[in-house]
């Protein structure tokens, strides 16, 4: 509607502006405090000429009569008045929100008759000005109750994205996440968008606001919009960023000595008499620590590269067949690098005459990985255009392409699934050779990079959407869609060998050889695929009756289908091993059982009515008949109602006695139930898995089927019920505002495992609508914007949120502790509360406890027993022994609910201050509780394979006869123990992983509008920010706060905590120039 | 404006009338389970050989681990290996047990028997895969049975909501053990006699082989453990006349060389073999040989394993008869003359000792029974990725059962030995090429090796001579092959597992460590000469310089066993389930 009254005016413009004069017209334009706005920029419309405002504010230009003018100011809504003889204009704040158009499911959507709870993030602040390589990452903490959580560094990495809590459903693997439609269409990833390609983003949080897009969108939509063309001249803007990375925090292995001596000490807890150690090729005695001490004495000082090589005698040597290593090394300052650079660019051009409008969009995003060799490379090539073409007054066409590639290059891994260099970099002690000797590598992580092959993955995503809207009469309008969509993967392996002294073998200077054998010489190419298709097609009408009664109606139909598949191809002995294609390998070729390939359709019918009465009652109710592939026949389809209710008290006559100090006050309603489709494939047919037997026949891995899964053919919808109270409040004039919403979200009818069956069943019990989840929640949101009059402008913000999910119902007699059940509030972690350490008094003079001591005897074993030094558990039930009883409810022995792992009471606050041309923007983010227990041995000090893994300084506080009061126990092997010995999940070694961070720092410069005059820019800015600068927590570990999740290992992957990518601070400078 | 309402109304229309069509998509990859799948035998087959490596793990793949050698239960919890750390019984009942206390592929088997019964398929196909189905039942029984003595007996796959069955008491023990045996005489009466890829297929032989080995468990078992003779007998007749079944089918011959059978690259035509695994570079490899060629031996031989083996004579290594024996005082004059089956699972070339050797033995001893010499440095040897086949059944496997049902059988008084039971037995065995032993000879109820009554000063003396030999010979034959710790188990003798009791388990070679020294640098003159200090971490069974390795010293890092050690403990959280349909599922004797 708004762009048609634009174009019947630019119409006008062009058709009657030519036969008029020229005329000067003179001005002033002011804040809404009367203040004049100094610099503000006047442009001709459809022109590029202009001028800026003087100190007092004032303008004189030259323009035909009847010329349009385009005020703008940084901070203040831009506006377009005609010119008239002096010229007043008032530019509202920014933060004037109320008459800001929110967009919303199917359409849009003033603010302030919002009724559901639906957030929309200023783009400019969160995304435009900050050195933000996906949008994930830049709307973290940005909207209250999106929580979104990078749980690993590293380049390309996707982040976890949750509304409103985080699990919603406990059938849900993974956790349920919102919809994200860019441009009304759902992408794979936030990964694909460019950020600099956004015009909008509003968060549907609650089920009214959702409802309309059916099943997926139980979990709240996050709707993003792109840019679209504006009428005028071509505009274009380039903007780049240059980013340095550099690790927030690492762990530090301990010194050679400390580490030997460590590895004794663990030694001797279970083998007393044992005077040396060995391990993967090295070994340890007291000779070794004490030529290790001089080794430090005399050669400490000098650095790797005057070491030189390895030389047998001063490094190591070889004594009774073992061989002994004393040169120490750091192998993160060795082989990785201190700062990584960043970069994008962003390039766009957009305008249109009266019938089209246009945006095209390009950027370009690298970056580079930590490890100095054969680092990993991540490049991202974007490309978005946007067209819209007005062919007759009641009919419009518009095309919208985006384009995507992603690569991601890194060494050839040569054990699937093994853990990356980062852990191997920290796991063995600083006395692992990374030098060579006689010219000849030792195997080593950094041996395996630096003789490897690249391997890489590519994603693809192509997405076209045709659209059109016809407006066959007043305030009707009707809108196709179809969007066709490719993404695509593909990954192309290239091996080879690693030729070293195999450490691994236990002989390391006798075993030079191929260190993975011959299998590694090979192609691979693998590659998914994913097709969709969605056709929308809707009807929007809206009429008043006598001004009063205002209606809006919107009736639509849409449908879907995606299709998935994935296949894998390997062949071995490559001919030139330069040259790895699968055409050019001659050996054995596989197919790999990885192959998969899936459909699913949905469709739905919708309609919404939104009524208000005088812009005081407001209603809205939306309905949907929601059908789905993923269920059975007959149980296809469902309706899912919600209604929203609004009332904007301060309209009310008998609150005229608090103007003008309340602008705004609104109480909102909103209930609605979606059903939730996310759930396990093929939940509704008894099906047969399919993979490799493991039985070989004829050289082939044989295929086989499972048994047939279990069903209950009771199976059906889960649904999703959202009650929802909100309040928003502005006063005067809105420069203050909030908002406040209390939620409670009741997942219902959830796919459980039914009634706990006994193993004799022999499978898992079938699924069965039972279970139920509830989250309630609170979110405040609070902002404040006052513009001084000496020119300086603040802008002040902050917002809370909390969720809570507790398992309402829930089909289990059992009560297990570690299992679902009733009243179990997810996240919780059960474990023990740490009385201290065992000190020598407490132990008689045969090693056994003293009476009235409660005996910890049920977690000895023949390799561990507590002694002096270990951990003393509280006996909470006052039994006289440490037990978990039956690990229930009801009996849980020792056991308490000691943290919970989800986070709780995210907050953040923001200051923007502006002053003539300078901005800065300060951005704090934290979690205000959450609690994790970490494995691996960066967390648990563990001894490792054969007692001799690397240990870490922060471990060198263990308890001795000398020093008892420790913080670590008295060293022993807890070799991938995760739960046991000294290490039971308990109180004392608990991660809290609360943290408060600064998550950007921005400092920006606007170049004053002469300047720009003189060389053609419009506008330009240079900034300079910084990312996750500081922080404050209370980690023991040198782990970052945010880092929860581990880059995935073979076994468990939980064991490279601390030792994978890092989280980054990032320090950047950019400019953004429109020309 | 009209028109367009039309075309909206029309739209609608066809998605709604086209809608249960257009929601209806049928998993592409992933099969469904219909009547019309199992009327293919071909679809029976791929669904079996899932089951495959169920129950015949042979070496299993990557780091996992098998019975065989040590690093499981069953292979540890025996007095074959000498440990620098003693593994230990199961000492608490534990929450949860999803490895043991397990019917998943119970389900899976019955699943097969009733889908193939019901299938469309002619009688003799139907018979086979029936008899397929049966089989494998009979084995998983015999699986759970054998740890936890009175299991639930299901002989169809159970419904989610048929609590009675779900929640059934323990059967007895014989009860079961009677439908295993009517599962196998089902097997062995309608299994095709060849059938897919020979040697890695089940057949009428492999059943027959298998029978031999569940009914020899379950009929001494029944002798030992429940002083059941009636059910010994029948049990044991089973075993004897299936195991005699294959022998006399002349399909299967014993293969010259005794240490082919485990360090095969392939075993793909080798006459003994009746079942094997095979493993193939880049597609299934595994890492048992590792644990003999480059990595340390935690657990190696034990001088109780040692001393098992006969001299060349035929004659236990004590009695007094045998004047080949030169004492095992030192390693050469230990190995001389003795039985060659020794000198196949050891190396030869001398003691590994600590200090001494890079990839030494807790014992000395260092065991190569699956060791092939010529992957020793390729990756086919080391690593996860080694490439050996898995003997899974074998010939000399079904001797064995076949002597020791004969023997056990007759010292119940329910059969008759000949001497013609030895030659078709163990006097087979001790022809091998490779092993080349002196025959025994029937005489009375004792054993002879020429001319000399076998009497061995080492006897247990609960058992007979006639049975402690064949155990000796059974023990020789198939050491490391995952046998040991059920055998003992079978015939009461948990005791000689534990360290205390049995103090044989606990030692290992003796060591003089002067005179080795001496010895190690006159043979290999090193450029700096091994020292005494040099072998100070080696642990003796007695102060000085010489005696008996002996790794654990401390007597409560010892393994010691009880009563309660012949069962598993059911999990506690069974017990608590059937607790609250007021079922009581019992606990095994001595478990709380």
């Amino acid at each position: 509607m708004k762009k048609k009254i634009n174009s019947f005016v630019f119409l006008l413009f062009v058709t009657i502006g030519c036969v008029f004069a020229q005329s000067r017209v003179s001005g002033i334009v002011v804040d809404t405090s009367g203040d004049p706005v100094i610099g503000a920029s006047i442009l001709i419309k459809g022109t590029g000429q202009g001028t800026v405002t003087n100190i007092d504010g004032e303008f004189t230009l030259s323009t035909p009569n009847d010329a349009t003018l385009v005020i703008s100011y940084v901070g203040l809504l831009t506006q377009e008045v005609p010119v008239s003889d002096n010229m007043r204009v008032v530019l509202q704040s920014d933060s004037e929100l109320l008459d800001e158009v929110v967009v919303v499911g199917y359409g849009t959507q003033r603010r302030e008759n919002l009724t559901g709870a639906v957030s929309s993030v200023n783009v400019e602040d969160a995304v435009a000005n900050r050195p933000v390589t996906d949008i994930a990452k830049a709307l973290q903490g940005i909207s209250p109750g999106l929580t979104i959580t990078n749980n690993l560094g590293g380049v390309g990495t996707e982040s976890t994205i949750r509304l409103r809590g985080s699990v919603g459903s406990i059938n849900a693997t993974g956790g349920t996440s919102p919809l994200i439609l860019v441009d009304g269409v759902e992408v794979p990833s936030l990964n694909l968008i460019n950020p600099s390609d956004i015009e909008s983003i509003s968060v549907l949080k609650d089920a009214a606001s959702a409802s309309i897009y059916g099943t997926r969108a139980a979990w709240g939509v996050i709707l993003i919009t792109t840019k679209q063309g504006q009428e005028g001249a071509p505009r274009v803007s380039y903007s780049n960023n240059f980013a340095w990375n550099t690790p927030t925090r690492m762990p530090e292995l301990m010194s050679t000595v400390d580490n030997a001596e460590y590895i004794m000490k663990v030694m001797r807890r279970t083998e007393p008499d044992r005077n040396v150690i060995s391990n993967i090729g090295y070994s340890i005695d007291e000779l070794a620590i004490e030529k290790m001490r001089n080794w430090e004495q005399q050669y400490g000082g000098m650095s790797q590269s005057e070491l030189g090589e390895m030389q047998l005698g001063r490094d190591f040597e070889i004594r009774d067949g073992k061989t002994f290593f004393y040169r120490s090394f750091d192998p993160l300052e060795m082989f990785t690098k201190k700062w990584t650079p960043q970069q994008n660019h962003d390039f766009s051009i957009s305008g249109g005459g009266a019938r089209t409008t246009y945006n095209i969009g390009l950027g370009y995003l690298s970056q580079s990985g930590v490890m100095k060799i054969n680092t990993d490379e991540y490049e991202r090539y974007n490309v978005t255009t946007n067209t819209t073409t007005t062919i007759k007054d009641w009919w419009k066409v518009r095309t919208n392409v985006m384009f995507t590639r992603s690569n991601n290059s890194e060494p050839y891994k040569f054990t699937s699934g093994q853990y990356d260099a980062w852990f191997y970099l920290l796991r063995w002690p600083k006395w692992y050779p990374y030098e060579t000797y006689e010219g000849k590598d030792f195997r080593s992580a950094v041996t395996d990079l630096k003789q490897s092959n690249r391997e890489s993955i590519s994603t693809n995503y192509v997405r076209a959407n045709l659209g059109t809207e016809l407006i066959p009469v007043e305030n009707l309008s009707i809108n196709f869609d179809y969007t066709f969509g490719l993404w695509n993967m593909y990954q192309k392996r290239a091996g080879g060998e690693v030729v070293a002294y195999n450490m691994f073998a236990g002989a390391p200077i006798s075993a030079y050889e191929s260190l993975y054998g011959s299998t590694h010489n090979r192609a691979i190419q693998s590659s998914r695929y994913t097709y969709s298709n969605i056709f929308k097609a809707f009807a929007t009408y809206d009429f008043s009756l006598k001004d009063t009664h205002n209606f809006k109606f919107i009736a639509g139909v849409d449908a879907e289908t995606r299709e998935s598949l994935g296949h894998y191809s390997e062949r071995r002995d490559l001919i030139d091993i330069n040259m790895p294609e699968i055409a050019l390998a001659t050996g054995d070729q596989y197919v790999n059982s990885v192959a998969y390939h899936n459909d699913f359709a949905a469709a739905g019918v919708f309609g919404r009515i939104n009524y208000d009465y005088l812009g005081k009652y407001l209603l809205e109710v939306n309905s949907r008949y929601d059908g789905s592939s993923r269920f059975p026949a007959g149980k296809k389809w469902a309706l899912f109602p919600s209604a929203s209710l609004g009332w904007r008290i301060s309209e009310e006559s008998f609150m005229e006695w608090t103007k003008p100090s309340l602008s705004n006050l609104m109480l909102r309603g909103s209930w609605g139930t979606i059903g939730n489709q996310d759930v396990a494939a093929n939940s509704f047919i008894s099906t047969m898995s399919s993979g490799n037997s493991g039985w070989v026949m004829n050289r082939t891995n044989v295929l086989y089927l499972g048994a047939p899964s279990v069903l209950s053919p009771e199976l059906t919808w889960e649904r999703v019920t959202t009650y929802n109270i909100g309040l928003n409040g502005g006063f005067f004039n809105n420069r203050l505002n909030f908002v406040a919403d209390y939620y409670k979200r009741v997942t219902s009818d959830m796919h459980t495992a039914g009634e706990a069956l006994p193993s004799t069943f022999g499978a898992n019990s079938p699924m069965i609508n039972f279970g139920e989840l509830t989250a309630t929640g609170i979110e405040l949101g609070v902002n404040y914007r006052h513009n001084f009059s000496n020119g300086l402008n603040l802008g002040l913000s902050a917002s809370v949120s909390n969720v809570k999910e507790e398992i309402t119902k829930f089909n289990e007699e059992a009560n297990n502790i570690y299992a679902n059940y009733k009243g179990r509030v997810l996240g919780e972690i059960w474990g023990y509360e740490t009385d201290r350490l065992f000190q020598e008094s407490d132990f008689n003079a045969d090693g056994t406890l003293k009476d009235g001591i409660p005996t910890q005897e049920l977690f000895e074993s023949g390799a561990f027993t507590f002694g002096p030094g270990d951990v003393k558990y509280k006996d909470l039930d006052g039994d006289g022994k440490i037990s978990y009883g039956s690990n229930s409810l009801e009996d849980h022995g020792d056991l308490k609910i000691i943290g919970n792992s989800l986070p709780r009471m995210e907050y953040n606050f923001s200051v923007d201050l502006e002053y003539k041309n300078f901005d800065l923007r300060a951005f704090f983010q934290g979690v205000g509780s959450r609690d994790f227990w970490a494995y691996g041995s960066v967390a648990i000090p563990t001894g490792g394979s054969g007692f001799a893994d690397g240990a870490f300084s922060h471990f060198l506080d263990y308890w001795t006869p000398q020093n008892t009061d420790a913080f670590y126990p008295n060293p022993s092997n807890n070799a991938w123990i995760s739960n046991g010995n000294n290490f039971l999940r308990q109180t004392r070694y608990l991660q809290n992983m609360a943290y408060l961070r600064l998550k950007n720092l921005t400092i920006g410069y606007t170049l004053p509008a002469q300047w720009l005059q003189a060389i053609k820019f419009q506008s330009a800015r240079v900034y300079v920010s910084g990312e996750n600068l500081f922080e404050f927590d209370n980690m023991t570990i040198p782990v970052d706060p945010e880092s929860t999740d581990y880059k995935p290992g073979y076994g468990s992957g939980s064991w490279s905590f601390g030792r994978s990518y890092p989280f980054s601070r990032t320090l950047s400078v950019g400019m953004q120039v429109n020309f | 404006m009209k028109k367009i309402n039309i075309l909206i109304v029309f739209i609608i229309t066809l998605l709604l009338a086209g809608c249960e069509d257009f929601l209806t998509r049928d998993p592409l990859d992933s099969i469904t389970d219909t009547p019309q799948f199992w009327n293919n035998e071909e679809n029976i087959r791929t669904y079996t050989v899932g089951l495959y490596d169920q129950y015949f793990e042979g070496w299993r793949s990557s780091w996992s681990r098998t019975d065989w050698y040590s690093e499981t239960n069953i292979a540890d919890w025996n007095d074959n290996n000498a440990q620098n750390a003693a593994t230990f019984f199961t000492r608490v009942t534990p929450a949860t047990d999803a490895t043991n206390w397990r019917f998943i592929n119970l389900r899976r088997v019955n699943i097969l028997i009733d889908r193939a019964s019901n299938s469309d398929l002619p009688d003799e196909a139907k018979n086979h895969w029936v008899g397929v189905g049966r089989f494998l039942r009979a084995l998983e029984y015999h699986k759970l049975v054998s740890k936890y003595g009175d299991v639930p007996w299901f002989d169809a796959p159970l419904e989610s909501n048929d609590m009675d069955q779900l929640y059934k008491q323990r059967d007895p023990r014989v009860t079961v053990m009677d439908n295993v045996a009517a599962d196998l005489e089902f097997a062995n009466n309608n299994i095709r006699q060849s059938d897919g890829t020979a040697g890695l297929t089940i057949n009428r032989s492999v059943a027959l082989a298998f029978t031999s080995k569940v009914m020899l468990f379950e009929g001494t078992w029944q002798k030992y453990r429940e002083n059941n003779t009636a059910k010994a007998t029948e049990y044991l007749k089973i075993a004897k006349d299936a195991a005699a079944q294959v022998m006399s089918s002349n399909k299967y011959s014993l293969t010259p060389n005794f240490k082919d059978l485990t360090t095969s690259i392939s075993l793909a035509g080798n006459p003994e073999i009746i079942l094997y695994r095979e493993y193939e570079e880049g597609v299934l490899m595994h890492s048992l040989m590792s644990f003999q060629n480059t990595e340390f031996q935690g657990n190696s031989p034990s001088r109780s394993l040692i001393d098992n083996y006969l001299s060349a004579n035929g004659l236990p290594i004590n009695q007094d008869e045998n004047d080949l024996f030169k004492g095992d005082k030192w390693f050469f004059d230990e190995i001389a003359d003795r039985d060659p089956r020794l000198h196949a699972i050891i190396d030869t070339d001398g003691l590994r000792l600590e200090g001494v050797a890079t990839v030494y033995a807790a014992s000395g001893y260092f065991t190569n029974k699956f060791v092939n010499e010529s992957l020793i440095d390729k990756p086919g040897g080391m690593s996860n990725t080694n490439i050996t086949d898995a003997p899974i059944m074998k010939l000399n496997e079904v001797l064995m059962n076949y002597i020791e049902a004969a023997v056990e059988l007759a010292d119940m008084g329910a059969y008759t030995l000949t001497q013609n039971d030895f030659d078709i037995s163990i006097n087979k065995l001790r022809s091998r090429p490779s092993t080349d032993m002196p025959h025994v000879t029937l005489t009375g109820n004792t054993l002879s090796v020429g001319g000399i009554i076998v009497s061995d000063p080492e006897r247990d003396a609960d058992v007979s001579p006639l049975i402690w030999e064949v155990r000796r010979e059974r023990r020789s034959e198939l050491a490391y092959e995952g046998n040991r710790f059920n055998d003992i188990r079978r015939w009461g003798k948990l005791e000689y597992a534990d360290m205390v009791i049995n103090p044989k388990v606990n030692l290992g070679a003796w060591v003089d460590k002067p005179r080795y020294v001496e010895w190690y640098n006159e043979e290999f003159s090193p450029a700096v000469p091994l020292t005494i200090e040099d072998l100070d971490n080696i642990r003796l069974d007695r102060p000085g310089d010489a005696g008996y390795i002996k790794p654990i010293s401390t007597e409560a890092l010892m393994r010691t066993y009880s009563e309660k050690d012949y069962l598993y403990p059911i999990p506690t959280d069974q017990i608590t389930l059937y607790q609250t349909k007021g079922v009581t599922l019992t606990q095994n004797p001595g478990w709380n």
